[in-house]
């Protein structure tokens, strides 16, 4: 058979216009084509969320508004029907479920639904003479002036600093600013001095001359990207946690939060080298260098780079990665506390998530690992 | 709602056909699981198979009302699934891993030429699907399952009797239906403040 004969067999079979000798033929074929070796699913997940994510696009074509069951609804349902006599407690009751939206904890007080919002673009910037500005409030525009350096806010949240070429000012130390993203803040895009580009996640902070006239570094703390600008004669510098990032123009993400052991530095596209007190390594595309502290080894692996930079595309992704790695990156999104009502060492976590979902939704994906999760003003709470 | 769960999948039938959203839902989370996996399993590919069950359900939901349904969900469901991967496959612009299955299949002479077993492996087939679930996530579909309160378990809760916890729900949800509009608004409100 070939493929138009195929083709020609399935459109008729979808119309009903077969052969009873087809219809055999196919759904026979069909039959031993399903009974072969099981693509088995990896990731759990992944499984809920193309539940939530099919269920939602079934509500889009069909205008149905019913929202699937939040697993813990029979407590809620059963404690209702004590008043069932009252029908119209009863129709409040049952609408609260159908069509209110669950959060994780249920409110003995029934007042305010606790939930968290996801982190957005907020960040500190601390000028020379130490004033500090809030850049997610600030006018677009110049909002500082540092010797002969612009600036400046534009309206899709990229800071950019402009020098200006007016006046050569070579005296001495230039200023420093530093940009600070709390927890629960991240900045899109900070425009060096050079062009080169740095985006914050959150928790971390950049600081940098406003001038790259003698020498292009900087110090960072948190996890930040680069995309460097290449300039052979003069190497772009980042300094974190006692390790020296040496580029000359290329992409690499740094992630290096003082609740982590380690700091990682992957290298996507050009070269870079890591250097340690007296330890150097040389990193290749697709490589990721990692310190700790108190040695000056180096070690280096292959990274998954798409897991590295989710962050900065909007998405969590995990992969098998233990569950307090998995909460210490959602107490840096939600800006909350992380406690631990139970031993759960053993849970991994595999997923892609948005990272603009509220915290309840992203709690809801996330129990699909057995795991129980309540959140209590700005905390969340971990039981198995 | 817990106490859909232990509704017949006729009983859910009967309510879907009259517009009634819960209904729908619950016949999702009942299947939509084996169905999902079933599909990635013959396509190889899991946005394919989420398109599949989307537009199976998106069907089912508009056109419940002419559907003929009078032999079981089930099989309604599973012929459903089993023609819209034909028609995915129909619409393939290169498909030799597929000729070359039905090619060898032909070879070999395995026609099944019973209807109804035809019917009855492929339900035993896409319901052993959930033995392709990772242990973790098979015992949490199972025991979300078991979580569910039926209407025996909630009559005894609240010393009624089965009957009239059924037929108290059940006006509860037709009043719900007709009063939907406005109320919902008012309640929406009063839940809110």
């Amino acid at each position: 058979m070939n493929q138009t004969e195929l083709k020609g067999l399935l459109d008729k079979y979808i119309n009903g216009t077969c052969s009873k000798e087809e219809t055999v033929l196919l759904e026979s074929w069909y039959l031993s084509k399903s009974k072969q070796d099981k693509w088995t699913l990896k990731d759990d997940g992944e499984l809920y969320l193309y539940k939530k994510l099919i269920w939602e696009n079934i509500q889009q074509n069909t205008g149905v508004s019913q929202n699937l069951k939040d697993r813990r609804s029979y407590q809620l349902w059963s404690k209702i029907l004590v008043a069932a006599s009252i029908v119209c407690v009863l129709s409040v009751g049952s609408y609260y479920m159908f069509y209110e939206n669950h959060k994780e904890q249920i409110s003995q007080n029934k007042d305010v639904k606790h939930d968290l919002l996801p982190g957005m673009d907020k960040a500190v910037l601390v000028l020379s003479n130490g004033k500090q500005i809030s850049l997610g409030s600030a006018q677009n525009g110049v909002i500082a002036k540092e010797e002969n350096t612009l600036v400046q806010k534009n309206g899709s949240n990229v800071l950019s600093y402009k020098e200006s070429t007016q006046y050569s000012n070579n005296k001495g130390q230039p200023a420093y600013n530093t940009i600070r993203t709390p927890n629960g803040g991240q900045w899109p895009i900070i425009e060096l001095p050079d062009g080169t580009k740095a985006i914050l996640d959150a928790g971390s902070s950049i600081s940098f001359p406003v001038s790259f006239n003698q020498e292009r570094k900087v110090t960072i703390t948190g996890q930040v990207y680069f995309q460097v600008v290449h300039n052979s004669n003069k190497p772009f510098r980042v300094a974190v946690n006692g390790v020296t990032i040496e580029d000359i123009g290329t992409e690499f993400n740094v992630n290096a939060y003082n609740d982590e052991p380690l700091v990682k530095t992957t290298l996507i596209e050009g070269s870079i080298s890591v250097v340690k007190k007296t330890q150097k390594m040389v990193l290749k595309p697709g490589q990721q260098a990692i310190t700790e502290p108190g040695t000056d080894r180096i070690r280096s692996r292959e990274a998954n780079i798409e897991e590295v930079v989710a962050w900065k595309n909007g998405l969590f992704q995990f992969n098998h990665t233990h569950i307090d790695v998995v909460m210490r990156q959602i107490a840096r999104w939600y800006d909350v506390e992380i406690v631990y009502k139970d031993d759960v060492s053993d849970v991994s976590f595999s997923g892609n998530l948005s990272r603009n979902l509220k915290a309840s939704r992203l709690l809801e994906m996330m129990s699909v690992t057995g795991l129980h999760f309540k959140i209590e003003n700005k905390k969340i709470i971990v039981m198995r | 709602m817990p106490v859909q769960n232990s509704l017949k999948d006729c009983e859910l039938i009967v309510l879907l056909k009259s517009g009634d959203q819960t209904a729908f839902a619950e016949i999702y989370e009942r299947y939509w699981t084996v169905l999902f996996l079933h599909a990635r399993n013959l396509l190889r590919n899991n946005e394919e198979a989420a398109d599949i069950v989307q537009e199976l359900f998106t069907g089912l939901w508009l056109k419940s009302k002419s559907l003929d349904l009078s032999g079981s969900l089930s099989s309604y469901l599973y012929k459903a699934v089993r023609n819209r991967v034909f028609d995915h496959l129909k619409h393939k612009k290169v498909m030799n891993d597929y000729l070359k299955s039905i090619n060898d299949f032909m070879l070999e002479e395995q026609l099944i030429s019973d209807d109804l077993l035809r019917e009855k492996e492929l339900a035993a087939i896409i319901e052993n699907e959930i033995n392709a679930l990772p242990e973790k996530m098979r015992e949490v579909f199972i025991l979300s399952r078991k979580q569910y309160l039926s209407y025996q378990q909630i009559a005894l809760q609240l010393n009624i009797s089965e009957h009239t916890v059924k037929s108290q729900i059940s006006n509860a949800l037709r009043i719900l239906r007709t009063k939907v509009g406005m109320s919902a608004f008012l309640i929406a409100y009063l839940m809110h403040k």
